[in-house]
């Protein structure tokens, strides 16, 4: 699965959670979950293990740590899925 | 520890419904450390219970926000702890560890709302005021404006300033207070759940101490 098959992914995941429809039309890989996404803190933790069960990976307590923006989650499930 | 800092959470208890998980071993694991757990596992209404600690943990990582500006998400390295011993019939009290130190937080829990205070300062805590409010929009943008107007009302009242004076700067990457083009030394937290909004204020005061001091 490349970036953009990833990405694509990812994006129906977080879709649900998305507060900001505008912010979300315009998804960009440095767009934050929180902040411009306007994403609850608690459904981050809902996006984790959705993303677990999507790409069957496991995501660590330090990965998830850092898991801001886009890219900052495709790079986790990158990085977990080539392991 | 130098200066003082305060968070502030609300958790709309009817919006709880949106978070089907709350009651699951997954989700707990993800959030909450071991001591936690065990707390949790004693509880009569885990799913519900859980939230007590989730409005402690997020108004902690306001504080610690405020005081290093540094950004991640990690839940579990916010670990509660119930001040058992201390008597207070409107709220309870917990100390809350974080990656810099000890904070100290109350919780309010109403018929519709669960509301998390914190600072790292018991004496800085009694004194923080606050207001929690009734805030309903479809859209994000507009109840970001509604909670900072209503916060900006509340903390002109209560401060004795012109509420046209006030304005709102996030340069920092958390609100602050500005009259004038200056800083006022204050310290806000806003926060927002479902249609609840709430906000913290408190002055920073030169002299309290920080830290481990008694309630």
């Amino acid at each position: 699965m490349d970036q953009k098959q990833i990405t694509e992914k990812l994006r129906t995941i977080i879709k649900p959670y998305v507060q900001d429809e505008e912010a979300f039309s315009n998804i960009q890989p440095q767009t934050d979950l929180l902040k411009d996404l306007k994403i609850n803190s608690a459904h981050l933790v809902d996006i984790i293990l959705d993303t677990e069960d999507a790409f069957d990976i496991e995501i660590s307590d330090e990965d998830a740590e850092q898991m801001l923006t886009v890219q900052d989650a495709v790079a986790v499930i990158r990085k977990r899925m080539n392991e | 520890m130098e200066g003082l800092f305060i968070g502030n959470d609300i958790i709309d208890i009817h919006s709880l419904s949106q978070h089907p998980r709350s009651g699951q071993p997954r989700f707990r694991n993800k959030t909450l450390s071991k001591s936690e757990i065990k707390w949790l596992l004693t509880s009569t209404n885990p799913a519900f219970d859980i939230w007590k600690l989730w409005a402690l943990k997020e108004s902690a990582y306001k504080c610690y926000f405020q005081q290093t500006r540094h950004r991640f998400f990690s839940p579990k390295k916010f670990i509660c702890q119930w001040e058992v011993d201390i008597p207070a019939s409107e709220y309870d009290l917990a100390q809350v560890s974080t990656p810099s130190g000890i904070f100290f937080a109350k919780l309010y829990q109403k018929e519709h709302y669960l509301h998390a205070l914190c600072s790292n300062s018991w004496e800085h805590l009694n004194r923080v005021i606050f207001q929690v409010f009734n805030i309903q929009s479809l859209n994000a943008n507009d109840l970001s404006c509604q909670l900072r107007a209503q916060a900006l009302l509340m903390i002109a009242q209560q401060m004795n300033f012109l509420p046209e004076d006030l304005t709102w700067d996030d340069v920092l990457g958390f609100p602050q207070l500005m009259h004038g083009g200056q800083r006022l030394p204050y310290r806000v937290s806003l926060s927002h759940h479902g249609v609840w909004g709430a906000v913290g204020c408190s002055e920073e005061i030169e002299g309290i101490n920080t830290g481990t001091n008694s309630v």
